[in-house]
């Protein structure tokens, strides 16, 4: 909408309808006035003359009386200087004129018959004379008691056709000219009271005529009242919103602004570290947790305005495409060369401004994935272990039946032996199997137990038979002391069996040849104590902790030698839980172990 | 039976930590005519390879303190005029790219467990007979 096309502003046409309507009120008030004034003004000075004519009509009377109407014609003359009156005359009885204004018309006969005067009332007589107008006459008849003098005649001036005029010039100040200046006085006032909406309305004209809203150029209102005050708050606001800004101006002024103080804060309590980049590589924003994750890789200090780069990990190597900005990239370092010290993973996204693709900003993200890559670096060796251990025995058992069946065998003791190896690895085969099986349940948290009255001297026993061929293997020297008489206990007689076996199998293990296992059960009170001793390789104080932990195999070189799932301890400790009791170890490095499993005794 | 020209039976270094696997192994071996000696470990059977007294190497992948694959590489890195047949046993099946290993270490085959002890001296009496030939040839060749 343009400037020729717009209406007057509301206030300039409030204004103008404020001094037209005022006008056209004053203006038909005041014609109002005039018209009512003259129209009461003729009456007053009809009112009057005809007292003049009264009081005259009186004086000739007693002129008549006393002088014998000598003083008539001066009389008549009064009369005449009268306003209205045109002429004056005095009449004989007769209807012939014996003083008169206009002395030419002395002598001359009236066409009047004064007998039809009545004695006190003055008449008005109208008619129309030689020029076809209304001519008015007053009549009163000189008539008092006995006497008789005649009439008195008063010519009625015609009205003035700019009598009116006059009454208007004389009230022209009062009537119209000063309800004039009240008016515009008034509009100037308006004019005052309304100057902020006249602003306002010329912003939003502007407004309305600009092409974007940022381009907007306007100067704030004067803060005279609330109105503009509020206008100009509004103004800023719009302006601010819509003023093109990179996205990183806006996240910044987002994270710095009072209000949006909040997305600070959820930045700062992120475990996952977040910062920003400009299109050189500098830091323009590190929350918390990246200024503490980067804090030993660079000088110290904030990050801000540091080159990112320089303060990664020194081995940090990014992948090739990282040249290429607008690419998302990710890596992960080891600041430390090995996994369990530390594994950090990095992430870079782009930034883009809208349209200039030159302009590239970056949002890097650094997360501590150290736990993530043990545990996936266990669970790992985990399933390699149990391929391994799962195809050895079959391997085992394949290879043995082979041979038996291609074979002729003269020595029945040899055909024994191989039968019996065949056997053992398909024992430990099914060992393994349901050590797998029990895994998957703790895993899901589904393992429970099958109780029954079992006697504990008897499953003691199976258990030590199931281990001997291992003891005598390696000449491992195997002690039993049970107390004399041992209570029966509500146990899951299969999975106590295997915590047991699980125990010894370990103490014939991890001990090298010739050594020595004890296994010792001993009530205490109202708890029973079943200890596995061994002369072993032990357990360094630090790992001692762990031992417990689903796949924790001991990093020294010796443990790695020995096949393992690193699940029979986790086991043996649920069965123990399980069965209200608990499992605890002593141990020292080179020298031996101890594992003592405790079990309430109700 | 396979021998060599002077009536000596060919030898086998079998490498294989695990007693029962190697037992059945040696046995079978020896069935067949070769003579066997055994190793428990990488650096043992390293040990025994540079007497070079065997004739083909047969070698457990897993083992203690050095892999059946390192132990060829180093052997292979040593000794690399020696064509001496390996043959690797693994648990690992489809883990193991075994192309790349044939090809990079040169071993002659590659037999998984659970293996068939027939197959295994087949694949012997075949790596063996391979390499005499190729040993023949190149002395004719010269």
């Amino acid at each position: 909408m343009n400037a020729a096309s717009r209406r007057p502003s509301i206030v300039r046409r409030l204004i103008s309808h404020h001094l037209m309507f005022g006008l056209i009120s004053v203006v038909s008030l005041a014609v109002g006035l005039i018209g009512l004034q003259s129209y009461w003004f003729r009456d007053a000075r009809q009112r009057h003359l005809v007292e003049r004519i009264s009081e005259v009509r009186s004086l000739l009377i007693a002129d008549h009386i006393s002088h014998g109407g000598l003083g008539t014609q001066a009389l008549i003359n009064l009369v005449a200087t009268e306003d209205q009156v045109a002429f004056a005359a005095a009449v004989a009885r007769d209807g012939v004129i014996t003083a008169h204004s206009k002395p030419n018309r002395i002598g001359q006969k009236v066409e009047f018959d004064l007998a039809a005067l009545d004695q006190d009332l003055l008449i008005e007589r109208r008619f129309l004379d030689g020029n076809s107008a209304v001519a008015r006459e007053f009549w009163i008849t000189l008539r008092a008691g006995d006497h008789d003098f005649g009439a008195i005649q008063v010519g009625l001036a015609p009205d003035s056709e700019l009598a009116w005029l006059h009454g208007i010039a004389d009230w022209l100040p009062y009537t119209v000219m000063m309800p004039v200046g009240i008016l515009l006085v008034g509009g100037f006032v308006l004019k005052q009271i309304t100057r902020t909406n006249a602003q306002i309305e010329n912003q939003l004209c502007a407004v309305s005529d600009c092409q974007s809203l940022a381009d907007l150029q306007v100067n704030p209102l004067p803060e005279a009242d609330p109105a503009a005050l509020g206008w100009n708050r509004l103004v800023e606001r719009v302006r601010g919103h819509c003023v093109p800004q990179d996205l990183q101006t806006n996240l910044l002024q987002s994270l710095q602004s009072r209000h949006e103080h909040r997305f600070e804060t959820i930045l700062n309590v992120l475990p996952e570290g977040v910062a920003l980049t400009d299109q050189d590589g500098k830091v323009t924003y590190a929350n918390r947790a990246f200024q503490v994750l980067l804090k030993p890789f660079h000088d110290g200090g904030e990050l801000k305005g540091k080159l990112l780069r320089s303060c990664l990990p020194a081995n940090a190597q990014l992948p090739v495409n990282a040249a290429d900005v607008a690419r998302p990239i990710a890596f992960e370092v080891q600041p430390h060369g090995s996994m369990s010290d530390g594994v950090l993973r990095f992430g870079r996204l782009p930034l883009l401004t809208d349209g200039n693709a030159a302009v590239v900003q970056h949002i890097w993200t650094v997360r501590d994935v150290t736990q993530q890559k043990l545990a996936e670096e266990m669970r790992n060796e985990f399933i390699c272990m149990a391929t391994h251990e799962l195809r050895t025995p079959l391997a085992n058992i394949k290879a043995y039946a082979e041979t038996l069946t291609d074979n002729d065998f003269s020595d029945i003791e040899q055909q024994k032996h191989f039968l019996n190896v065949i056997n053992a690895e398909a024992t430990r085969l099914s060992r393994f199997v349901e050590e797998l099986l029990n895994v998957s349940k703790m895993e899901a948290g589904s393992l429970s137990l099958a109780l029954q009255s079992v006697d504990l001297e008897r499953l003691l026993t199976e258990v030590a038979d199931k281990v001997r061929p291992q003891m005598i293997q390696k000449n491992i020297a195997f002690e039993m002391s049970l107390p004399p008489k041992l209570p029966r206990l509500d146990l899951d007689k299969d999975k106590f069996a295997a915590a047991l076996v699980n125990l010894l199998g370990n103490a014939a293990k991890y001990t090298p040849n010739d050594g020595r296992v004890a296994l010792k059960v001993a009530a205490a009170g109202k708890e029973l104590q079943i200890s596995v001793e061994d002369t072993g390789i032990g357990i360094s104080a630090e790992e001692l902790p762990k031992l417990f932990t689903k796949f924790f195999r001991s990093a020294d070189e010796r443990v790695q030698d020995i096949p393992g799932s690193g699940l029979g301890l986790a086991f043996t400790q649920e069965v123990a839980r399980l069965h209200g009791g608990k499992l605890i170890v002593h141990s020292e490095l080179n020298k031996g172990s101890q594992f003592i499993l405790m079990l309430p005794i109700t | 039976m396979p021998e060599r020209s002077n009536a000596t039976p060919l030898s086998i270094l079998v490498a294989e930590d695990e007693r029962v696997m190697s037992d059945v192994i040696r046995f079978n071996l020896l069935r067949a005519g070769y003579a066997v000696s055994v190793a428990r470990n990488g650096e043992d059977a390293w040990e025994q390879l540079r007497e070079k007294s065997c004739q083909l190497l047969l070698t457990d992948f897993q083992m203690p303190r050095m892999t059946g694959v390192e132990l060829c590489r180093k052997l292979r890195s040593e000794f690399p005029e020696w064509p001496l047949p390996v043959v690797l046993l693994s648990a690992r099946g489809l883990e193991l790219n075994a192309a790349a290993l044939q090809s990079e270490l040169g071993f002659s085959a590659i037999l998984f467990k659970p293996f068939s002890p027939r197959e295994l001296v087949h694949v012997v009496a075949d790596s063996l007979a391979k390499s005499i030939c190729s040993s023949a040839s190149r002395v004719v060749g010269e």
